[in-house]
């Protein structure tokens, strides 16, 4: 498949009735895969969440205190209590319960 | 048969359709590359010239880490979704708003869009202005001119626009190409501007040099810094899914935002915060010279000029995707050309206000994904019925096409960010509310919107 051709000229009913059969088509492939694999691609892992947030929080925190900003300290210490709840809950949402 | 299939997938890349599997084309690193070339752009650049004006060096950095991971750490999970369904940002919040409640954020952010197009074109108009004379190249004097739309600086802008436009109508994978030649130059062109900032002027130099102008209250400083990037992270909000719909795996859309919008972008916030600090010029384009030299300094404004390339075609490809979702029979040249008028604010005047329009629309893309993670996670439990959602059916209609308690968060989060700052003047002067200082505006305000909207929609549904 290229794409050097322009795309969707849109337009007409010709298109119109292409492009909505094409559409149920497809829902039905979406739907089927979603019930089955839960994505219609590989799921994420956890680690991922854990190593991303983690680093930068830690950077973010080794900064604060390396320089002695205990505003900021506090400020980055909230936030990553907030993120790791988030973090949890969003594992558990869209992986778990999927 | 073969050309029918062949014209859906073309479809399905560059509109309405959803993105199967096998259609995908943007692996983890493509995916990374690309949003490299979003991030290292001129917001990047401006966000760390405003954190510079009002921190010495050694608060800049977390203060840039601080108000860019909240964001960037709430949202990347609603990329999973995108890339989960394959369709685009603007079709799922069509849960949340309903669907003319969406519609309505689609035609308010079309401007907005426009006006981070202006801001991309306008600094490579700066660059180039600043790069010819750098460069002894013999041009009439009107190509190096800065003021008013009869301006060098605007004709640049207008040429950038242009090489940016081309490679959008394309579609993705001219995109896919453009991007993995530009993010590791640009990524090495960084490296290689910080180590030799750092090598001339000297790392602990660096950090005893004294902000720019700060405000009189040291907490007034660090809230404003960390205001001006958080508004930066939320600002990413409207642009995940026309990117995670064709990624090949939910791993690859979560990554891509993270570290593109995430440590890399930091990196270029982080360097112009420091040359502020040097030069203390606002202009990012300014400083180049003055900070790397004529060798550093040139490779430093083509950067500049390659950067804004990059971010004007995604900006475009990510307009003209929303365009074709919601006006499916539109050609795509016209869902491209919806860019256009963005022309209109290649202009001086709008480049040097870009504080105010970052904290102003701020507040808008800081309630948009406030109620788009909680709808998402907490009340739909990332659930979605798409048939509904394609044929705007009675699941998510609401009151005429509008989610009533969507629509209300939007005046309630302006008026409680506007009790707290005053974004226009940048001060907290006349706040009703007095905690600014403490907590910023946009965080705040996220918070609010996320639990008010949540417990207004769980008491409603369990109502029903």
């Amino acid at each position: 498949m290229t794409t050097s051709k322009t795309m969707a000229d849109g337009g007409g009913e010709e298109f119109e009735k292409l492009l909505y059969s094409e559409l149920a088509k497809r829902l039905g492939v979406v739907e089927e895969e979603i019930r089955k694999n839960k994505s219609l691609v590989d799921i994420i892992h956890p680690r991922d969440f854990y190593i991303l947030v983690g680093s930068m929080m830690f950077f973010t925190l080794w900064f604060s205190l390396a320089t002695g900003l205990t505003v900021f300290y506090a400020l980055g210490a909230i936030i990553i209590v907030l993120l790791a709840i988030w973090t949890m809950y969003a594992w558990k949402v869209i992986v778990k319960e999927a | 048969m073969a050309e029918e299939q062949e014209t859906a997938e073309r479809e399905a890349l560059f509109g309405f359709l959803p993105v199967l599997a096998h259609e995908r084309v943007y692996g983890t690193w493509d995916y990374i590359a690309l949003q490299i070339c979003y991030g290292i752009a001129a917001w990047a650049f401006l966000v760390g010239s405003f954190t510079g004006y009002v921190l010495p060096a050694k608060e800049a950095v977390p203060a840039i880490f601080i108000g860019e991971a909240l964001p960037l750490g709430m949202m990347s999970f609603y990329a999973i979704l995108f890339a989960r369904y394959g369709v685009d940002q603007f079709l799922l919040p069509r849960a949340a708003l309903g669907y003319h409640g969406n519609t309505l954020l689609l035609l308010i952010w079309i401007p907005i869009n426009w006006g981070w197009i202006a801001y991309a074109s306008f600094l490579f108009g700066e660059a180039v202005i600043k790069l010819l004379p750098a460069i002894g190249a013999p041009v009439p004097e009107f190509f190096t001119t800065e003021v008013g739309y009869a301006s060098g600086a605007t004709f640049w802008a207008i040429i950038a626009f242009i090489l940016g436009f081309i490679p959008a109508y394309l579609g993705p994978l001219a995109v896919r190409w453009l991007t993995r030649i530009a993010a590791p130059g640009m990524t090495i062109v960084l490296l290689g501007l910080i180590y030799y900032v750092i090598a001339e002027y000297g790392l602990s130099n660096l950090f005893q040099l004294p902000a720019v102008a700060p405000y009189e209250d040291p907490l007034l400083n660090r809230a404003f810094a960390v205001e001006w990037n958080a508004g930066l992270g939320f600002a990413w909000a409207f642009y995940y899914g026309q990117w995670s719909r064709i990624a090949k795996s939910e791993t690859a859309a979560f990554h891509g935002p993270y570290w593109g919008w995430g440590p890399i972008m930091c990196v270029a916030v982080i360097f112009a915060s420091f040359t502020m600090l040097i030069t203390g010029d606002l202009d990012p384009t300014a400083w180049m010279i003055q900070v790397g030299g004529p060798s550093w300094g040139v490779l430093g404004l083509i950067l500049m000029a390659v950067a804004n390339i990059t971010s004007n075609t995604l900006l475009i490809y990510t307009q003209a995707i929303p365009v074709k979702y919601t006006w499916p029979k539109v050609s795509w040249f016209t869902a491209v050309a919806t860019a256009i008028p963005a022309v209109v604010l290649f202009n001086l005047k709008v480049f040097e206000n870009y504080n105010v329009f970052l904290t102003l629309v701020g507040c808008l893309w800081t309630v948009y994904p406030a109620i788009l993670l909680a709808d998402f996670y907490v009340i739909r439990r990332g659930k979605f019925d798409l048939k509904e959602l394609y044929y705007k059916g009675p699941k998510y209609m609401y009151w005429r096409g509008f989610n009533v308690v969507a629509m209300l968060m939007f005046p309630i989060g302006y008026l409680f960010y506007f009790s707290l700052v005053d974004p226009w003047n940048a001060t907290t002067e006349g706040a009703i509310l007095p905690f600014f200082r403490y907590t910023t505006g946009l965080i705040p305000t996220f918070v609010l919107i996320f639990f008010l909207y949540t417990v207004i929609m769980k008491a409603l549904i369990k109502e029903q």
